[in-house]
């Protein structure tokens, strides 16, 4: 019984393309301050890009939950809750690794890529809206 | 919450796609009610209900009524 994420081709399509608009501005952000292509004013108008299809990807899922039914809604904002309370655990646990321990950087916007792996780790163990 | 759900889409001989269509929800939502992974909410309830011709009651039981076994 499939009681995953909602199927919809529209969505899937916005979401693969905001996918790859993040990863191209992530790279294009790196390869612009190794080569040192882009004035600093420009680095930062690009860096509000892949955030801002992070807030776009949010705003589209949330339209894509708000229209499903009750049942579907229920679970996956259950799942939602389980995978954000991961993704700010783990942020967490790095962060303090990273501050006082001596663990190298790591990227914050890797957080965004960890929420959807941690709701996919979390989705098959959430599958009733009971308590 | 117990209901006889599963048994009266059985009797009538309906998918669990056909119901959902007639309540307007998931296929997944039917499943979910019939095991008892989900609570329906008082308009699903009384959406299924009269899906099929029946009381509330008749179909979802009453826990917070004694003798109320649909």
């Amino acid at each position: 019984m499939h009681d995953g994420w909602p199927q919809s081709r529209p969505y899937l399509l916005s979401a693969l393309g905001l996918w790859a608009f993040f990863l191209l501005t992530i790279a294009l952000m790196a390869w612009g301050r190794q080569h040192g292509q882009f004035p600093a004013p420009a680095l930062w108008g690009l860096a509000l890009l892949p955030a801002a299809s992070v807030a776009l990807q949010f705003a589209l899922a949330y339209r894509l939950i708000a229209r499903q039914d009750e049942y579907i809604r229920a679970i996956i904002a259950k799942r939602m809750i389980a995978a954000t309370g991961l993704t700010i655990t783990v942020a967490v646990l790095v962060g303090v690794a990273m501050q006082f321990l001596g663990v190298p950087l790591v990227p914050m916007w890797l957080v965004y890529p960890v929420f959807w792996g941690a709701f996919g780790i979390v989705t098959p163990f959430i599958r009733t809206s009971r308590l | 919450m117990k209901g006889r759900l599963r048994v009266l889409r059985a009797e009538r001989g309906w998918t669990q796609e056909r119901l959902a269509v007639a309540v307007g929800v998931s296929r997944q939502a039917i499943n979910a009610l019939e095991a008892e992974r989900h609570e329906p909410s008082l308009d699903l309830a009384y959406r299924i209900a009269a899906a099929f011709d029946l009381a509330v009651e008749d179909v979802f039981a009453n826990p917070h009524r004694e003798g109320t076994t649909p």
